[in-house]
């Protein structure tokens, strides 16, 4: 058997979830969870759908398919939150960690501030802060890395391939 | 922690500096109309590469470039079936340097409840038209009808069982089919097929509907190579490339409709500019090679200026609001 | 035989050659990137090529077209984020080799499997185009209806530890797929008043942020940063035994891949799907599929190639496009003055053996390039973890951000990410949403049309022999898994 980094590290962080597991949800609970997600999000469907207007023209109308599938996904919804209950899954899951919270957020600002100035600021700014947080070098090295490859991207994206990427309010000064 | 603090300073340096230079941005309001363009004009075109929009915008650029020494860029803003990119090009800064593609479905979509109220014609300062195609009734070879009248009255004696397939709920084609209607005095059975006209000439060709009401463009290889038959078609006169098949009006319907393209400029653009653009992209429209480029692709060349392109949309504008009106009875 | 010769010396010349090659090499490069598709390359270049004498043109289309349906397996096998929507069935057994470090061993069975593919189409299209073609033309609204409906029942074998999850998250995506203006009426669904959403969500966005955002979020959860996968490359053809393993499967894949293709409407990502789906049925071991077997990587890389001559079948002999790319070739043509059906096979005969010829020697150097990239790219993703995964990050922004030029679709990806991120921790595959994606409006446009044109009655869909035929098929493929269970069951009271 060959030995793989990859045992040793799952075997690692499985450890370590056991450790912490009283504070982490479990599969059970976050299998619930997500029939609970779908339920909702079919009985939405439906009542929405409900709202379509009928087109008499026609037998079936714009509601009848996704009037079926609302239908199809509780009907699966329940399925899922019974086959959970059933099984009983106590392996706990982890979901969110701080780096994980920086990076949902720094994404947020990602998206906010991609319009205004433009991607290859923003594009070094994210680049910088997942490298970062991945465990890269020291913050000069990550500067030039990032730097680097936006600069390669925006080059092969607005020369070769015609997309031109939008440099928000610094249009024009390039 | 250190990292999450370093991550927070650097976040707060860019957005700092991108503060900065908002502030001092230039303001371009300026410009010196007697040296336009000084740098390259992008045309927004609201519908996806490939398509017979985009193919009429690149054509142009191509040609317009030389004209104006300056490059032409054409850039596909899609989404929202058009409204997207006409939005766009719209509230775009009215410096001439942003020039959109616009097409009949500016005037269309609104009156079907499908685009925003300040989604109107009259927010544009229209430049030129460049290409325009007719709305045809075509169906297969060995279809028992010869002429538009013959295919009128089978019709009349079946009606809502002759099945006409158009591209797409409340496009251009669906909306003639529906206006053939009106003036006949008829009613089909409507087939809307999603994705551009291949997909219908394609039912047509396997036998699978009766008709389609695509322009004569759409169906001109299959018609040379005797597969399909143009019945009619919804033009002023009859075209150069069909001069056999006779019009709407000389079969005693009067219907004249059909797709369009040209370009504008948004609405507050100094006039001076948009008699530049006019008279270049006027020179461009008309050169012999964007003509070849049309007539190779099947596409209908049409070249109006700025004051009659005004002109044909208001008067499609009025035709329009019938014609639409029908279509939302019948759809809601 | 002729003119295939004639056709086949046409493409002996240097300039056509360093066209199909640069073709190949831009096409691999640009299906390997996350968000650029086949389509869209060949729409990109489509602009170039006006310039160009017809053949010349067209070949270089065609190289791109073959390399960019080839490039989508290499970025869906090393970093499990499929290139093009035709590469998503190769992630389920591609990837797996490459977490075992085997990612060369993969990209050596895909390139193979892919070449098998593409060559097997190019015969078809040399020898039974015409008969394939008017096969087409018998598919209508209730045939595409089965055909979708059979492919939606591949959910049930793609959904890999529970079919309730995959059936539910399916569901949502044929949900998603309904998003916007409904193309029957026009009547707009699900939009909130959104101009945005008129025409709902692109499939590309949402597949790469179910796909490839979720692998960020990990890395930065686990910290994984210390270390990545090697990926040893000892040689860079198939071994004896793979090939074995690989050919049957590989050249079943082509014909069907050629088969699907020339349907028009039907394209390289379904019979991918398919593929994989049908090499599963009738394996001896369906169970390890989706653990990193030679089959899994060839029966959707075979039939997503298969494809390529396949949609040029009805497209040079009918003048109707077999898929999404064959539109813009059909413009590429139309735009020469050339018109494609009957009477281009008259008038210039020579340009379409020329052009079949194409579609043979691009399948060629895409096997060639393809060997000998493998070295190169394995290195690509032997960077460390901290700068690739980044950089795949932003090339998924800037990918989405290409296709419409438009920014929401980032956000698209990026909401996509962050709900892909949290399926793959209850584990609910993601695949299941893109299958529903593609399938979707054509099951639900062609059953609405379909019965439209039948004024209601149901029965269309069983007295065309084709329809029949899927809808019987779909049936199997639900029901034949149970019954082989309770055989087995039997077997063993």
């Amino acid at each position: 058997m060959e030995h793989h980094p990859l045992d040793s590290y799952t075997r690692l962080s499985r450890e370590r979830c056991t450790m912490t597991a009283k504070r982490h949800t479990t599969k059970k609970q976050a299998d619930l969870i997500a029939a609970g997600i779908l339920l909702i999000l079919g009985i939405y469907v439906s009542i929405e759908v409900s709202g379509f207007k009928k087109i008499a023209s026609l037998d079936i109308g714009p509601a009848f398919f996704p009037k079926v599938l609302g239908g199809l996904l509780i009907v699966f919804s329940i399925l899922l939150a019974l086959q959970t209950v059933k099984n009983n899954n106590q392996e706990p899951v982890e979901f969110m960690n701080r780096n994980l919270w920086i990076v949902f957020i720094v994404v947020g600002i990602f998206s906010i501030v991609f319009n205004l100035i433009g991607f290859v600021f923003s594009s070094i700014m994210i680049l910088m802060v997942l490298m970062k947080l991945m465990g890269a070098g020291t913050w000069k090295k990550t500067l030039f890395v990032s730097t680097i490859t936006t600069l390669i991207i925006y080059g092969v994206f607005d020369y070769f391939l015609h997309v031109p990427l939008p440099w928000g309010i610094f249009e024009g000064l390039f | 922690m250190k990292v999450r603090i370093k991550v927070i300073a650097l976040l707060l340096c860019i957005m700092l500096t991108g503060v900065c230079f908002i502030g001092c941005s230039p303001t371009g309001s300026t410009e010196v109309a007697s040296q336009f363009p000084e740098k390259p004009i992008t045309i927004i075109c609201p519908y996806g590469a490939g398509g017979g929009t985009d193919a009429v915008g690149r054509a142009v650029a191509d040609v317009a470039k030389d004209i104006f020494g300056q490059p032409v860029v054409v850039e596909n803003k899609t989404g929202g079936v058009g409204v997207v990119g006409m939005t766009a090009s719209m509230n775009a800064k009215p410096d001439g340097y942003t020039v959109g593609m616009v097409a009949v479905e500016l005037v269309s979509l609104p009156k079907m409840g499908l685009a925003p109220d300040t989604f109107t014609y009259e927010n544009y300062k229209p430049i030129a038209l460049l290409n325009a195609d007719p709305c045809a009734i075509t169906v297969g070879i060995d279809a028992p009808w010869n002429t538009l009248q013959e295919f009128l009255e089978y019709a009349k004696e079946h009606p809502g069982k002759v099945t006409v397939g158009n591209a797409g709920s409340g496009s251009i084609w669906h909306l003639g089919a529906i206006g053939l209607e009106e003036a006949a005095g008829v009613e089909f059975k409507h087939i809307p097929y999603s994705g551009g006209a291949n997909p219908v000439v394609v039912d047509l060709l396997g036998g699978h509907i009766d008709a389609v009401a695509v322009s004569p463009a759409e169906v001109g290889s299959h018609v040379e190579a005797g597969k399909l038959k143009i019945l009619g078609i919804a033009a002023e006169e009859r075209s150069e490339k069909f001069s056999d098949v006779p019009t709407y009006k000389e079969q005693g319907i009067d219907l004249v409709l059909g797709t369009w393209r040209g370009l504008a400029v948004p609405k507050d653009t100094p006039d001076e500019i948009v008699s530049i653009l006019e008279e270049k992209f006027m020179e461009a429209a008309n050169d012999p090679k964007f003509v070849e480029f049309l007539e190779n692709a099947g596409l209908g060349h049409e070249v109006l200026n700025s004051e009659e392109f005004v002109a044909k949309m208001q008067k499609e504008d009025k035709l329009l609001d019938a014609i639409c009106e029908k279509y939302l009875e019948t759809t809601e | 035989m002729d003119n295939l010769l004639i056709g086949l010396a046409n493409i002996m010349n240097l300039k056509y050659i360093l066209l199909i090659m640069a073709g190949v090499a831009g096409g691999i490069s640009i299906g390997s990137l996350p968000g650029l598709t086949a389509t869209m390359g060949v729409a990109l270049l489509l602009p170039v090529t006006f310039g160009m004498e017809a053949t010349s043109g067209f070949l270089i289309l065609i190289g791109i077209y073959v390399g960019a349906v080839y490039g989508g397996s290499v970025a869906a096998i090393l970093v499990r984020t499929p290139g093009t929507p035709a590469a998503a069935a190769t992630v389920f057994d591609g990837n797996e080799f490459a977490k075992r470090g085997e990612g060369g061993r993969a990209i050596g069975i895909s390139t193979t499997s892919s070449a098998i593919g593409g060559i097997i189409s190019a015969l078809m299209l040399i020898f039974v185009s015409p008969y394939l073609a008017n096969f087409a033309l018998k598919f209508s609204s209730a045939e595409y209806f089965a055909l979708a409906f059979f492919g939606l029942t591949i959910i049930a074998s793609i959904s890999a530890k529970s079919l309730v999850k995959g059936l539910a998250v399916g569901m949502v995506g044929l949900l998603i797929s309904c998003i916007g203006l409904d193309p029957m009426t026009g009547y707009s669904r699900f939009t909130f008043g959104s101009y945005y959403l008129f025409s709902g969500f692109s499939l590309i966005p949402v597949m790469i942020g179910l796909f490839a955002m979720p692998q960020i979020y990990n890395s930065i959860l686990e910290g994984v940063s210390e270390f990545h996968i090697k990926q040893h490359v000892t040689r860079v053809l198939p071994t004896k035994a793979d090939m074995k393993l690989m050919l049957p499967t590989a050249i079943r894949s082509g014909f069907l891949g050629t088969f699907i293709g020339s349907i028009p409407g039907a394209g390289a990502d379904i019979a991918a799907f398919t593929a994989y789906n049908e090499a599963k049925r009738w394996s001896k071991h369906p169970e390890k599929f989706g653990t990193g077997i030679v089959e899994g990587v060839a029966a959707p890389e075979a039939a997503n190639n298969g494809v390529t001559g396949g949609a040029l079948i009805p497209l040079l002999t009918l003048g109707v496009p077999g898929d999404a790319v064959a539109a813009i070739l059909l413009g590429a043509l139309t735009l020469q003055g050339l018109q494609p059906g009957p009477i281009l096979f008259r008038d210039h005969i020579e340009l379409v053996y020329t052009i079949f010829a194409g579609v043979l020697v691009a399948n060629i150097f895409m096997f060639i390039m393809g060997i000998l990239g493998i070295r190169l790219f394995t290195k690509v993703v032997s960077v460390p973890k901290y700068y690739l995964m980044p950089t795949i990050f932003i090339l998924c922004v800037v990918g989405s951000y290409a296709i419409n030029n438009s920014f929401f679709d980032v956000l698209v990806m990026m909401g996509f990410g962050i709900v892909g991120y949290f399926m793959q921790k209850v584990d609910m595959s993601a695949s299941p949403i893109v299958l529903a994606m593609i399938l979707g409006p054509m099951a639900e446009e062609n059953l609405r049309k379909a019965l439209v044109m039948s004024e209601g009655s149901a029965s269309i869909f069983l007295t065309s022999p084709i329809s029949l035929f899927f809808i019987v098929a779909a049936v199997g493929t639900v029901v034949w898994p149970m019954m082989k269970a309770m055989m087995n069951r039997n077997k063993e009271n």
